[in-house]
């Protein structure tokens, strides 16, 4: 789900480079709008193919549930009213004798819900005060093949996880249509869901089943600040009607148009997908590209061409390098719909098929991205979330984990170690900032853990994206990114259309990277730690002439165990590497040089991203400063010039 | 130029460039502890990637605030030479070559409590009007123009707020000069300045607009190179650092020479 807000690094500021950017931007997108047009020209039999490729993957296997609704958008109430009908098939080992149903938007009833509690809000999203409260109002959800409406005997007590207890049992593979009938009122946006002025962001509006895990147990859950979402796979055919005027975006793609009497129908058809979601604003305007065989469309607010542009621009090349690295997108149709400012609470959020954006271009003069990162870290969730469909509410750090891991890797594969800010001299990448929010909540407890479990916004963002990110960057950097890379093409391809569990990837990367990075892995998602530092080093005389013997004693706070690498300095000027790969909170190690040891640097090439602290990392003599001296010296100079008389 | 100019211009450089790098040493130590015994020392924090350069502001940012109250307590130490050192350069500016440092430099020092006192005005008046308009300008910005298009309220604000403290600073300076040339007093000069600036205000600020312009661009080309030779030459970009600080110098005496000839010119009508 959403990215967290751009961490203060993101935004420091002063100018350089700016038009190198802009120039090569300008260069970039002409190239691809070239490539684009000759491939249109030269290919359109093959991407014909292509598309119907991409039809037999998504419907190849029914999901167990079909949703067909109607959504009639009442703008002027903020309400959607909703009909249709629920097919569910009992997936499970055994006989059912009720239902889950989840109905989000219960939570937005009440302003002082637990949801909505500002505390919790801070270091993440969902800050603002709830001026219109939201709720959904089912009618009706009458069960054809029992003949009896379910929804009276509804249980209600958790408002937004309804159990509904069926007359008989419903046995393994039987399947239940129920006919369903419902107001989903939107709340002022505050979380993701809601209106703002005109806009409407249609998310979480329906009422929606609960997954039944193989086992026959249902994994249902109260919506909570934390909470996303988990669902099965199945398809959705919903008609949306809203007014004429209104430019509507929407999971799948569009199938039938029509207007009358001054509304509009669109019907979109989504296969094997696991949410609809849906935005609807008479503000937008449209602008859309082909990316091999897939359509990205983005809708934007009047005025923010440029930042469209940008987020197609992003997103064409996120698609080329996530279908790479994770298997192709198999969908014919991305949208990305861009929020206007008053309701950037609906920006930055994964749906199947749709991504809502935000951020803004400013800072690019100083190389920072922060709308590309947003785009590439939502369009990442398509495959950890869409594709690869795991629990979002019991394990949210292995979908954003995952999602973050995928955008810092494209980020710097993109634009290297200055991804996220080039001036000045100094040069930030993605990685760098994540380890720094990783290191931030070390000690915070599991990553693996439910989304309610979390206590406020910081440690949900450390714990949840930054950190299981920064352990799998770290683990691709020890144990080899080709590994890394095969390990998660692996779990991306064993996984399509699944739902796998934290186990399922620390077994791909039991099998691709080894055991040893197995087990870092699985003790870094219970909260492992790691602070080596270097202890001392001594050397003496060796026994041959012009040969030296050294020891240097290394040691390691925390559990998590990956090899160390030691740089040696010798006084001679020549440098030599050492290994510590052992088990264990201490070792002494033995080297061998032509003089003495004149430093000892432990992981020299900067691997061991989580390693908590760097000043102890170093034995040696202390070094002048000069370009400390430098740097603060011109700071000093500006801000006496310009406060000083 | 006169002796007597170079030397107040001498003083005045000694005393910003001893701030660069005095006022540089406590946060100087702080993030050399980051670093550590590191064999190749402070060049890490410009490795690509800015692995070092976020440990160093990450941890460093536990130990900031002694070190800003210690950075702080020496600009204010540096304000208060820096503000003897403006009124020895307004002395020798009107000194003549001739005259005795004794004369003219003790000009200076018998106003140096009154100097100060300006200065820490002017400081405080500054600084506010840097923290006021841009506080203001991102409300009224949030108001009506909540794009993320337009430009960065608080920068708009600061921007704003310059020009206001460089306003200031202009007819504090006239202030100054009266104050060093006339001895009106702190009140006296500032009506004084007043006067003159409504009487002279092309020539004082067309002066004052070609000190700001040099000082701009003097500076921007000395943070260009200094930032773009510190990873590899940081020598260079130490003496570049201490070259700068006699930018502002050289314009300020420039400054005072045309404000001196204005001064002495006779007095047009109103
Ligand atoms: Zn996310």
């Amino acid at each position: 789900m959403a990215r967290p807000r751009t961490p203060p690094t993101h935004r420091a500021r002063l100018a350089h480079r700016a038009l190198g950017h802009a120039l090569r931007l300008a260069v970039a997108g002409l190239l691809v709008l070239l490539a684009g047009v000759l491939a249109g020209l030269a290919e359109g039999g093959s991407s014909r193919t292509a598309a119907r490729g991409h039809e037999r993957e998504v419907t190849a296997r029914r999901g167990p549930v079909r949703y067909t609704l109607e959504a009639r958008l009442d703008d002027a109430r903020h309400e959607v009213h909703g009909r249709g009908t629920i097919e569910w098939r009992n997936d499970g080992a055994i006989p059912q004798r009720e239902l889950w149903l989840h109905a989000y938007l219960e939570a937005f009833r009440d302003s002082r819900a637990p949801l909505l509690e500002p505390d919790m809000a801070r270091g993440f999203r969902g800050g603002a005060a709830l001026t219109h409260l939201g709720g959904l109002t089912v009618k009706r959800l009458f069960a054809r093949e029992l003949d009896v409406d379910l929804w009276p005997r509804a249980d209600r007590s958790e408002p937004t996880d309804v159990r509904v207890p069926l007359p008989r049992p419903v046995a393994p593979g039987e399947t239940l249509t129920m006919e369903v009938e419902f107001i989903a009122a939107l709340p002022s946006l505050v979380l993701r869901t809601g209106f703002a002025g005109e806009f409407h962001m249609v998310a979480q509006w329906f009422p929606k089943l609960a997954k039944v895990e193989p086992d026959g147990r249902w994994a249902h859950f109260p919506f909570r600040r934390f909470s996303e979402f988990y669902a099965n796979f199945g398809d959705y055919d919903v008609t949306v009607e809203v007014p004429a005027p209104m430019v509507v975006g929407a999971t799948g793609a569009p199938v039938e148009s029509s207007e009358q009497d001054g509304r509009r129908r669109v019907r979109y058809l989504a296969e094997r997908v696991h949410d609809f979601a849906f935005a609807a604003w008479s503000g937008f305007e449209e602008i859309r590209q082909m990316a091999g065989d897939v359509e990205v469309v983005a809708l934007f607010p009047r005025g923010e061409l440029e930042e469209a542009e940008l987020e197609l621009a992003t997103a064409e090349r996120g698609l080329r390098h996530y279908s790479e690295r994770y298997g192709a997108y198999p969908y014919r149709r991305l949208t990305l719909v861009r929020p206007p400012p008053e309701a950037s609470a609906a920006g930055g959020m994964e749906y199947p098929t749709l991504v809502t954006t935000g951020g803004s271009t400013r800072g690019r003069a100083v190389g920072v991205r922060a709308l590309e990162a947003l785009v590439l870290h939502e369009l990442a969730h398509q495959w950890f979330q869409g594709i690869v469909a795991s629990d979002e509410n019991r394990s949210p750090a292995l979908d954003e984990g995952l999602a973050t891991y995928a955008e810092i890797e494209a980020m710097d594969a993109m634009w290297g170690g200055a991804s996220v800010f080039d001036a000045l001299g100094l040069r930030v990448s993605s990685e760098a900032v994540s380890r720094i929010v990783a290191k931030g909540v070390a000690g915070g407890g599991p990553l693996d853990r439910p989304a309610e479990t979390h206590s406020d916004g910081r440690s949900y963002v450390g714990l949840v994206y930054a950190r299981p990110a920064t352990l799998l960057r770290m683990l691709a950097k020890i144990y080899g990114e080709d590994a890394m890379r095969r390990a998660l093409r692996r779990y991306a391809s064993e996984q399509r259309f699944a739902h796998p569990t934290p186990s399922d990837l620390v077994e791909v990367v039991r099998r691709e990277v080894g055991e040893q990075a197995a087990i870092a892995l699985r003790r870094g998602f219970e909260g492992a730690r790691l602070d080596a530092r270097v202890v001392r080093f001594a050397s003496r005389k060796g026994s041959s002439r012009a040969s030296w013997e050294g020891t240097v004693a290394v040691a390691r706070e925390g559990s998590l165990e990956v090899p160390v690498e030691l740089e040696i300095w010798a006084e001679s000027g020549a440098r030599s590497r050492l290994v510590w790969d052992a088990p264990g909170s201490d070792a002494s190690l033995e080297w061998r040089g032509d003089s003495p040891i004149a430093a000892v640097v432990l992981d020299p090439e900067g691997k061991l991203l989580l390693d908590e602290q760097r000043r102890n990392d170093s034995r040696g003599a202390p070094r002048p400063t000069p370009r400390l001296y430098g740097f603060f010296g011109l700071a000093l100079s500006v801000v006496a010039e310009v406060l000083w008389p | 130029m006169t002796r007597a100019t170079l030397v107040a211009s001498v003083f005045a450089w000694a005393v910003r460039a001893g701030f660069a790098i005095l006022g540089a040493r406590p946060l100087v130590g702080l993030a050399a502890a980051v670093i550590g015994e590191h064999p190749r020392g402070d060049a890490v924090v410009w490795d690509e990637g800015g692995a070092w350069l976020l440990e160093v502001a990450d941890e460093g940012r536990a130990a900031l605030r002694p070190v800003m109250v210690e950075t702080a307590g020496g600009a204010f130490v540096g304000l208060l030479a820096w503000s003897i050192a403006i009124g020895a350069m307004l002395s020798a500016a009107r000194a003549g070559a001739s005259s005795d440092v004794r004369t003219w430099g003790g000009l200076a020092l018998r106003r140096a409590s009154s100097l100060a006192l300006i200065g820490a005005l002017e400081l405080a008046a500054k600084a506010a009007m840097f923290l006021f308009s841009g506080a203001l300008v991102g409300f009224a910005w949030r108001l009506v123009e909540p794009t993320s298009r337009g430009p960065n309220a608080f920068v708009v604000g600061a921007g704003l707020g310059a020009c206001a403290a460089w306003l200031l600073g202009v007819v504090i300076e006239l202030a100054r000069a009266e104050l060093v040339w006339v001895d009106a007093g702190i009140w006296g000069s500032l009506v004084e300045a007043r006067a003159w600036l409504r009487a002279r205000s092309f020539e004082v600020l067309r002066a004052a607009g070609v000190r700001a312009l040099t000082v701009a661009l003097g500076l921007g080309l000395v943070s260009h190179v200094v930032t773009g030779s510190l990873p590899t030459h940081p020598y260079v970009a130490l003496v570049a650092v201490l070259f700068g600080a006699a930018v502002p110098v050289v314009a300020r005496a420039r400054f005072h020479a045309a404000l001196a000839a204005c001064f002495e010119a006779p007095p047009v009508n109103p």
